[in-house]
This record gives C-alpha cells, structure tokens and sequence, in this order.
C-alpha cells in the first residue's frame, strides 16, 4: 500500500467529515441548550437542499450566494417550529419530548413528497467539475493528491463557521447567556436570563446552522424526499461521540467519523461501513457516554443505579 | 376530559368513518384489473413510472374500443413496502374483487404481494421485478411479461466477452472485471446472475463488493477498486448513489469503463447530474428506445402510438425505460391474454397464457411471447422477452443491442 | 368486588366477545386481514408498552427484536425443518437474551441517549440481515412454502391467523395485567416517575427494568415469528426496517401508553384509518396519509399524553380494577 494512498484516504475521510460536523452542529447545540434530541434535524436538512436546489432551478442563484436567503428563512423557520412544537415539549414526559420530533419529521418527510415528488434533484456547477490536484511531491515520494472543489468549499466553510461559532458562544453576551441557560437552568433563571427567549434563538440558531449546511451539499448530493434520514443517523453518532452540547466535540467527532468511513470502506470493505460507525456509537456509549468533550453528568444516571448493585 | 381531546377524538372517528364508508365497486360491463406499484415511498420513482406505461396502455385499448368490446378498468394500489403490498393485495382480491392484477415494479414488493396473489388463485402480471425468485417458488398464476434478472445478466456479460472485449482488443478472459453492487435486493439478484455467468465463461472477476444504497460516501470503495485496476466495473446500483459513485470515480481518476444497469445509469435523472461526464456509460437492463423502424408491423404501429401518447402526456420527455416495459407487461395481456381467455377468471387466463406461442419480434416491441410451463424452475417466465443495453451517447441514452433495434453502436474509449 | 367492578367485568367480556365471534361472521378476507392485523399490532405494541410506557424506557429498536423473532422461526424452518410452534420460542429466547445485554448496557443512561442507542441497535441488526447473506440471503429475502398444515403453522384459512394473533393479543394484555397489579409494575411505575424515590425505598432498579425488558423483547419476537407466518416472505424490510419502530411507538401512544388495554385501542384505531387512508388517497396524493399520521401524533401527545384510552378511562372508568 503506497503513502499516496493513506494520504488520499485521509483527505477524502477528513473532507466527509467536515460535512458531517457541520450538519451536526446545530443538532449538538439545541440538545446541549434545551437537552432536547431533534428527530427531525434530518428533515430540515433536506428542507434547506431543497430551497438552494429550486433557487438554483428556478432563478439560477448559485447555491453558494442562495446561503444569503437561506439563514434568515430558517432562522424563522426554526423560531416558528419553536414556538408552534418544541416550546410545548419543554419539561414534557420524556415520551413528548421524542415523538412530537418524530411527528415532525414524518409530516416534513412527507410533505416534500406530496409537494415534490420522490425524484432525485442534483444541481451541477461546471466550475467544480474538475478537481483540484495537489502535488506530485517527489521529495516526499507522494503522486498526485485530488481533492474535491465542492468537499473543500463545504469542509473550509463549514471548519470556519465552527471557530466562528465557538467564539460567539465563548464570548458574546448571548453566548454567554445561552451557555449559562443550558449549564444551570434554574440559576439563570434566578439571574434574570428570559429562557423563553434564550431557547427560541438557540433552536433558531441550530436550524439556521442546517440551512447552512443544505447549500453547501447541494452541489455534492442528490436531493430527495428521503435524504433527511441518511444523514440523520450519521449526525446522531457524531453528536453523541463529541459529547451532546458540545460544538469542538462534534468537530472533532465529525472529522473522526469521516475518516472511520472512508478507511473502514477501504480495509473492511464498503458494505461493514454503517455497521462501523454504529459499533463505534455503541461503545462510546458503554465505555464513556458523556462522549469526547462532553459535560460529565449529563448523560448517565447515578452510577448506585447501576444494574444490579 | 377537556374541549380540546373531544376535538381530537372527534375529528379521527369522523376521519374513521369517512374512509370506511366511502369503498364503492364499479358496474359490470368492464374488465376491472387490479394494480399494486409503490405510488409514495423511496420505490416510487420508478413505481410511478411504471404504472404510467401501464395506463397508458389501458388508455390505448379503449380508445380502440377495448377489449372484445368491454372497456378496461383499472384499481390501482400503492404499495410502498412489502408489507404494505400484500395487505393491499389482500385488499384488492377480497374486498375489490379482482381476479387479475398487474404489478408490482420493485422484486421485493412483487415477492410480498405474488404469495397473497397466489394462496388466492389470482392471475398475476409482474411487469418489472427482475429477480429470478419470484418465478423460482413454481407459481401457478404467476407470470412474467419482463425479462428476469438471470437473462439480462446472462446477456450483458455475453455482450461483454462477444463485443466489448473485441473492441478494446482483448481476448475476454484477459479482462479484468469488478462488480460493485448495492446491498438491497435488486443489487444482490442481479449480481449474483453477473457473477454466475461470467463464471460459466470463465472470465476473470477481481473484485466484488456491496454497499447500502444509502451511502454518503464511496471513495473508499472507488480507491479499493482503483488498486486493482479493473477493465470494466459492472455496477449494479440505484440512481441516488450511481451519481455517487460516478461523480467520486471521476474526481479520484478511476480509468475503467463502467457498466450499470437502467435503474441507475439509465436514469434521466443520471444524465443531469453528471452531464458530459455521462458520455460512454454504458447501462444494461431495459431497452432505452427502439429503433421502431426495424420492429415488425404490429409492434412497430403500438410502439410508435405509446411513444406518442407518452410525450403528450410528459411535456415531450421520451419515455423512460421503466414506463416501456409497463406498457409491454399490460400490453401482453390486453391483446394477447384477454382476448383469448375471454374471461377475467384466473383459470381461463392462466390457461390462455401458457397456450400463447408468439415467436421473437410479433408480440411486443422486438418480444415474442412464451411463458415456461408449471414444472419448470422458472414458470411463468416470458422467455422470448429480451434485455437490452444503453450507452449514453452525447447526452442521449443510445440502444446498441440487441443489433435489430438498435440505434446506435458502441463507442468504446480506452481511457 | 364491588358492583363497579361487576360492571366492568360485564363490560370487558363483552368486548371479548365481540372479538372472538365477530371474525366467524365476517365472510369478506380483506377485513379479516385487518383484523389480523390489528392484533398483531396490538400486541407488538402491548409489548413495546411494557418497557417503554410502564418502564419509561423508549425504545426506537424494538424492530430489532420483532426481525429477529420473524427470522429466527423462519430459518429453523427452512434450514432444520423445525417447526415455527418451536422456533418461535428460539427467537424469544434469542431477543430476550439480546433485550438483557441491551439493558445492562443501556440502562445507566438517561433516556434520549437511551432511545438513540436502540436505534443504533435496530440499524445494526437491519445491516446484520441484509449483509450476512450467507444465513439471511440478505435482501433477497426468506420465501416459506405456501403448504398449509397445523405443524408449519400456515393455516389455509384466514380464520386460523385470525384466532393465533387473537390468542397472542389476549396473551400480551394478560401479561400486562400482571404487571399492572403486581410488584414488578408498581416498581417501574415508581422508577420511571421518580427514580431517587424509587431507590430510597430500596427498588432494585436495574433488576426491574431488566426483567420488563426481557418480557418485552422476547414477546416482540414471538409476534415477529408470526408475522413471518402470515406473510409468508420476510426480508429486512418487511420485518426490520425502522419505521415498523416508530410505528408500534405510534399506536401505543396515540391509544395510550403506561395502560393495559391503550396499545391495542391505539392499533384498534390507527389499522383502518391506515388501510383505508392509504387505498383512498395513496394513489392520488403520495405521502398525505403519512403526513395525517404525524399530524394525529403531535396532537395526541400535545392534548391527551395519557392517550385516547387514558382519557376515556379516566373519564368512564376512573378507578376501575380491570380497566387499567
């Protein structure tokens, strides 16, 4: 096995993995708020492809420039699924808090094929056709590297709007103020935080964060009713690796996970790939559940609860 | 208990009620056919498809006064899984009172809905499934307009060793060959037949591998394949990850000719996505068009009526492959099966059906009709149905065989 | 017993009454298969009850357990000629087995982790059955002989499923109610309610919660060998795909969860509107029946947590010793 090889593997799994941080960051950053799964953050996902593949369809915008509408289209979104579901869930049976996502995600699935029908919708740009090539570096006895235009645009954006992101919430008041609501719900209330308010934008935050992540797939993946799911699933290991709440961690874990893939589908073979990735979820959680970067606490209960004593 | 709750209970029970009373069954003097394709869910993008072909053929016999005289009627059921298709099979024969159905498009529907066809001595007319178990399990009221997926395997990798090898000036068993598949059900059928019948040919196969259709990503896959340098790659795949696959092993310089099937490659939708790049991929399976001129006088006057009355209906898109074999499916029933059994009673067609002898190029586009007998391991089988292969020639899907109808020739670009 | 108590009695064998006589008189096989199917319902979803609405534990992997009783019968049968009145028993045996290593894993953790981790489980064995094609031949699938005879359990006639899923349903809501009246139900009902309470009082938790989960999963399989029975043809996505997880939580919640009879009242309802719904509008309007479905969901959980059947029992029967 050459070096140019493992080089190649490693670009194309870490590329993946910069589309699978950021369509979970926002997934990560709603649970660490509100401590709410958003079972349909797939569903919105494939909302946001959707509206840069019509933009690009019908008023020939280019995906990248559609981000302009996107943001504030699903900042509004998400302020409205807040208000009119996820506001309802908060402090719900845990059984509420689950399925009115669940509900969600079957009416959203559901409506795009009503509205849309079950084709597959793909929008290609010719100046990402070809592909950028790096090297040969004989000096490192490395041939030619190829790195994909539209992976490379969706990893840098995506990679950026992470630090960015993580600034914010580091440094900004609001930032500041969600990070309280979602450490010490009752002392921020205590302090006077409005966690109405707090809530609404941070789910607000999470969806636009997908709206985000749908322009920049666009010109990757085909888009269908049905996508929602194959990327959920995905976003839920990644979410869980990081450590739920946590921004770094779902970078991090993201970056991971797209090279598990790539490499495994290269040694173990392409079918064991999703058996992997699951194998991997379910030993985080055996052997560390609050994941990589995670909040101690959070995900388990108190170890005396254990089985069996 | 609050206003709210009896409004919630209130508006199912209406809901309730309303569906269950509405079911009506429609006057005599017709024949009523029942139809099972998945109408919504991930299947149904070609399931659609499908069923078009089969109405428009229905439209077709009525407007030509229909069959001895009665109109065709059609109940059509959506079947987005397998159990859905069985429980609407169940719903056709018992509740609608169909004696004949036309289905089902995807193999694992057609497996479900041909059991509940079959414990109820129902005819059944599977105008698409390929995968060779559903004629496997000796059915009697079963039969299969279409080509199995064994005969279209058998065909495309003969076509390989006969043409293909020839033209790269190669002896075929010196070729290196690689079959990529999804791991669904129509993935692992058609394979297994690619995989039978090159060994039977003793061709070389280096590598086999499978992957969910579902798949994000396959550049691992494309850089396996690429360290072992295959001629060809057959790969069996959906339209959703062969743009995947294509677009990966373009980008990552995979220098092989790809060879899929029409259910990927030879999907419109291919072309989109993948533009120039299209070029030269070659998709076995059903037929993309007909060089209609070459068919024999019947075939070639309802052929040429279907393509038309599919473009007025389409916006003026030809008819996608899947829509072609539909039409052939009912088309074999309404003028050659129907007529003969003069009845819609399982029997009567069952028996019409083995009795038909139509030799290749009389029945439907260039298909002759002869249905294996009860007793053989693949009854129901229309034998004289034939398999075709595509290649995308500057942005048209080109047929280049079988020779009789065939559009265009094969254009082979070592890369 | 108190002449409530009569009265409810009166009221509970009626109902029974109806369900096992009503299937004679019905001479049409398409509303027998609802009726089969209700059942099966029912009871898969009186299953899932157990763990997750008694227990509180959601689980969105319970398609797992179903596949796994579906393909174990299946493949005795097929592969040694054992009999589904056997292998039946084998695949509980298998999924309850599976249930307890779950739940010794899963069960330290809090519920949204929990529920993502029996999805992850489900996904997993949905990959098991579609790649290890040398047991399961993958998404080919399992094709039974249609040969009908007592011992296959393949009846010729609706009727004999009709009285099997029947008896299956008696069975599970028998075992609920067993539940609900005894130690164990009253310990899960205090665990899921208030855990730190629970363990003051010196509940063995973990051991609870374990056992719900093992009744649960292995009375799953046990209506998935069935199932595979009156299919005839299983593969992955007849028996393990995951929205057949989501759909049994659906029936249970909309009729009730954490109750006896809710899972089924919730089946009793949500089979014909989905019959009905998908032959009515499937064909003209993809999708909307689904969207319906989602729509009764949130409304359900938004205005009666407690379920159609929790809030026409507290309303006709609030302290009734058999309406529980």
């Amino acid at each position: 096995m050459s070096s140019t090889l493992v080089v190649q593997l490693v670009i194309s799994g870490i590329l993946l993995g910069g589309i699978y941080a950021l369509s979970s960051i926002g997934l990560t950053l709603i649970f660490g708020v509100m401590k709410i799964v958003n079972f349909a953050h797939g569903e919105f996902l494939m909302l946001a492809m959707y509206v840069s593949f019509w933009l690009f369809h019908w008023a020939h915008l280019d995906p990248y420039l559609s981000m302009l509408i996107s943001v504030p289209l699903f900042f509004i979104i998400g302020i409205l699924t807040y208000k009119v579901f996820i506001k309802k869930t908060i402090g719900a049976p845990i059984l509420s808090q689950i399925f009115v996502t669940v509900g969600l995600s079957i009416i959203i699935e559901n409506l795009a094929l009503l509205f849309w029908s079950a084709d597959f919708r793909t929008v290609s740009l010719s100046y990402l056709s070809r592909p950028i090539i790096l090297g040969p570096f004989s000096g490192l006895g490395l041939e030619e590297i190829i790195v994909n235009k539209a992976r490379l645009i969706a990893f840098i954006l995506g990679i950026s709007l992470s630090i960015a992101f993580y600034l914010f919430m580091r440094f900004s008041y609001l930032g500041k103020v969600i990070r309280a609501t979602s450490q010490d719900r009752t002392t921020a209330l205590l302090m006077g935080i409005n966690i109405d308010r707090v809530y609404t934008i941070s789910f607000a935050m999470g969806i636009l964060l997908v709206g985000i992540a749908g322009a920049l797939m666009i010109p990757i993946y085909t888009v269908h009713p049905f996508v929602g799911f194959e990327f959920v699933l995905i976003m839920f290991v990644v979410v869980v690796l990081g450590g739920m709440g946590s921004i770094v961690g779902a970078v991090v874990a993201g970056l991971f996970i797209g090279v598990v893939e790539v490499f495994s589908g290269f040694f173990i073979g392409p079918e064991s790939k999703q058996a992997v990735y699951f194998l991997v979820f379910i030993a985080v959680l055996v052997l560390k559940p609050s994941g990589l970067f995670g909040e101690k606490g959070e995900e388990e209960l108190e170890r005396i609860e254990a089985i069996g004593e | 208990m609050g206003k709210k709750q009896w409004a919630v209970i209130f508006s199912i029970a209406v809901m309730a009620v309303f569906f269950i009373t509405g079911a009506g069954h429609a006057a005599g003097g017709t024949w009523r056919i029942g139809t099972i394709y998945p109408l919504t869910g991930p299947l149904s993008k070609n399931g659609v498809k499908n069923f078009d072909g089969v109405k428009i053929a229905t439209q077709m016999i009525n407007d030509a006064g229909g069959v001895l005289g009665k109109k065709v009627v059609l109940v059509s059921a959506d079947a987005p899984n397998p159990q859905a298709a069985a429980s609407e099979a169940n719903r056709l024969i018992t509740n609608e009172k169909v004696t004949c159905i036309i289905g089902t498009q995807a193999s694992s529907l057609s497996l479900a809905a041909t059991v509940v066809a079959e414990k109820n001595k129902v005819f059944y007319i599977e105008t698409e499934g390929v995968s060779g178990l559903i004629t496997a399990r000796g059915f009697k009221y079963l039969f299969r307009t279409t080509f199995s997926s064994g005969m279209m395997s058998a065909q495309m990798v003969d076509y390989i060793a006969k043409v293909v090898a020839p033209k790269m000036g190669k002896k075929p068993y010196d070729l290196k060959i690689a079959v990529i598949h999804e791991d669904g059900g129509f993935g692992t059928a058609i394979s297994k037949g690619l995989k039978a019948r090159a060994e039977g040919l003793k061709l070389n196969i280096v590598s086999d591998l499978s992957y969910s259709a579902k798949a994000t990503d396959l550049s691992g896959l494309v850089l396996k394949l690429k360290q072992v340098k295959p001629d060809i790659v057959l790969a069996v795949q959906y339209i959703n990850d062969a743009i995947l696959f294509h677009r990966q092993a373009k980008e990552l310089r995979l220098k092989s000719i790809i060879m899929g099937t029409t259910a990927g490659q030879g999907n419109p939708d291919f072309v989109k996505a993948l533009g120039k790049d299209a070029d030269g991929v070659i998709a076995f399976g059903i037929p993309s068009e007909f060089s209609i001129k070459n068919l024999s006088s019947q075939p070639k006057t309802d052929a040429a009526e279907f393509v038309k009355r599919y473009k007025d209906s389409h916006n003026g898109a030809y008819p996608s492959p899947t829509s072609f074999v539909g039409f052939a499916g009912a088309w074999i029933l309404y003028k050659f099966i129907l007529p003969r059994a003069k009845s819609l009673d399982p029997e009567k067609l069952r028996e019409a059906a083995l009795s038909l002898d139509v030799p290749k190029g009389q029945g439907v586009l260039n298909w002759g009709i002869k249905f294996a007998g009860p007793g053989a391991k693949n009854a129901g089988q229309n034998l004289r149905a034939s398999a075709g292969i595509n290649q995308w020639q500057k942005g048209k899907l080109r047929l280049i065989w079988p020779k009789e109808v065939a559009t265009a020739d094969l254009i082979v670009k070592v890369k | 017993m108190s002449s409530g108590g009569k009265r409810d009695g009166i009221i509970l064998l009626a109902g029974m009454a109806v369900f096992a006589l009503l299937p004679l008189f019905v001479k049409n096989d398409f509303y027998l298969d609802g009726f089969i199917l209700i059942f099966v319902w029912g009871a898969f979803a009186g299953a899932w009850n157990i763990i997750s609405g008694y227990g509180g534990m959601v689980s969105l992997g319970h398609n797992a357990f179903f596949g796994i009783g579906a393909y174990t019968s299946t493949l005795l049968f097929l592969r040694q000629g054992v009999s589904p009145w056997i292998g039946m028993w084998a695949g509980a045996a298998i999924a309850s087995a599976l249930g307890i290593v779950l739940g010794v894993i899963c069960f330290r953790l809090r519920s949204h982790y929990f529920a993502l981790a029996t999805l992850a489980f489900g996904q997993v064995a949905s990959i098991i059955a579609l790649n290890w094609r040398g047991l399961t031949e993958g998404a080919e699938g399992l094709t039974l002989p249609i040969r009908p005879g007592f011992a296959k359990m393949i009846f010729a006639t609706k009727l004999g499923y009709v009285y099997m899923g029947l008896g299956l349903l008696v069975a599970v809501l028998l075992i609920t109610y067993l539940i609900d009246n005894s130690k164990l139900g009253y310990y899960l009902v205090a665990f899921r309610e208030n855990e730190d309470a629970a363990r003051a009082l010196g509940v063995r938790t973990g051991r609870v919660r374990l056992a719900a989960m093992a009744i649960s999963s292995a009375l799953s399989a046990l209506i998935g060998s069935f199932y595979a029975q009156y299919l005839l043809y299983i593969d992955p996505s007849s028996v393990i795909r995951i929205q057949i997880a989501v759909q049994v939580a659906l029936f249970a919640i909309v009729g009730g969860v954490g109750t006896v009879f809710g899972p089924f009242v919730g089946a009793l309802i949500f089979i014909p509107i989905t019959i009905f719904l998908r032959a009515r509008l499937g064909t003209a309007l993809p999708g909307l029946h689904m969207v319906i479905y989602g729509g009764i969901l949130i409304l359900v959980l938004f205005y009666m947590p407690k379920g159609i059947y929790g809030m026409l029992r507290e309303r006709f029967f609030p302290s009734s010793r058999i309406f529980k």
